[in-house]
């Protein structure tokens, strides 16, 4: 789609690089209309206690009906898990609910950053890979972490790029590069912290294989036009990285071929 | 009906009394959930749709369902 390249997670092709959260968005129809207007490969959703008698006033419904027009798979995640065995517990719900071996896995070890807990993350994708589950483990920049989360089975890594919600961007620019470095096959993905498009163009064109956001969009002054504007960065950033950046120098060279100097003499 | 033939569960934080003998497939029906809108756990533990039948509940026990929502 719009050379972007197709990828590939578990043998299922993704058209989109562009990952988007349905949390938080105003109205079912905003939601709907971000839907459309991203063109996402994947859509996240998530598991609530279910109440008698309590509603989600039709957010379910527009999550499935614009997924479906615009070619997007959902994507369970175990939010608010702060344990292995509660994340895998919840998975099996949610592959039971959605009809998905698909799963975001959150495990979060501290409720001020939002960060996850390396040691119950790994436990958890350990199991749920043995349980057949696809596991996309949010985690951070951490190399090793990474690397352990792979020989585990995950076929994806979703490093944080900034806590989730905080719209800040990627703040740790250099580690996410030596993920990039010392993973060259793996499928990487920036998850969480991104506020702008050009934060999400800026993962892309450092050679991430898609990001994942949600609060960018949904609580924009307008999401629809916002998910807009971040499938357009999303494309310009994978395009850039395909294309080649050009090498960064700390001198100036000059971009008109005049010559050693045009009237006067050479400045030293 | 003596106490003796009757079980005390947590439902989704509110405690309720059923006929000793009582499935998770009935307290989903009682609760007036369609089968398929709901996932279920007892004390933690994901019970499969498939079981619900078999499932019979105890003293005590701690049920939950679980439904589909936004999430990011």
């Amino acid at each position: 789609m719009d050379g972007q390249n197709t990828w590939c997670i578990a043998g299922v092709e993704l058209a989109s690089r562009f990952l988007l959260g349905s949390a938080g968005y105003p109205s079912p129809k905003v939601l709907m209309e971000s839907i459309h207007a991203a063109r996402p490969a994947v859509v996240t959703v998530g598991l609530k206690r279910a109440f008698a008698g309590g509603a989600d006033n039709g957010f379910v419904d527009a999550i499935h009906q614009a997924a479906l027009a615009v070619g997007a798979r959902l994507l369970p995640n175990t939010a608010g898990c702060r344990t292995a065995r509660e994340a895998v517990q919840l998975a099996h719900m949610a592959r039971e609910l959605y009809g998905t071996d698909w799963i975001k896995l959150e495990v979060v070890g501290d409720d001020y950053t939002l960060q996850p807990d390396p040691s119950e993350l790994l436990d958890a994708a350990r199991t749920l890979v043995a349980d057949g589950f696809v596991v996309w483990p949010y985690c951070t920049d951490d190399l090793v972490g990474c690397r352990r989360l792979l020989d585990a089975g995950c076929p994806v890594l979703m490093p944080w790029g900034a806590p989730i919600g905080s719209g800040q961007g990627l703040l740790n620019p250099w580690a996410l590069r030596t993920l990039r470095e010392r993973l060259p096959d793996a499928t990487l993905i920036v998850d969480a912290g991104i506020g702008a498009p050009s934060h999400a163009a800026l993962a892309l064109e450092m050679g991430y294989d898609a990001v994942l956001l949600n609060s960018a969009v949904a609580h924009a002054g307008d999401p629809v036009a916002m998910a807009e504007a971040f499938r357009l960065a999303i494309l310009a950033g994978r395009v850039a990285w395909k294309a080649g950046a050009m090498a960064r120098q700390d001198f100036a060279v000059p971009s008109t071929p005049t010559g050693d100097y045009a009237l006067g003499p050479r400045i030293s | 009906m003596d106490e003796t033939s009757q079980v005390a569960i947590e439902l989704n934080g509110e405690i309720r009394t059923f006929p000793l003998g009582t499935t998770l497939a009935i307290v989903v029906a009682e609760r007036g959930y369609d089968p398929i809108s709901v996932a279920t756990a007892i004390n933690g533990s994901f019970v499969a749709r498939h079981m619900r039948q078999a499932c019979m509940l105890g003293q005590g026990d701690v049920v939950v369902f679980f439904a589909p929502m936004v999430g990011g």
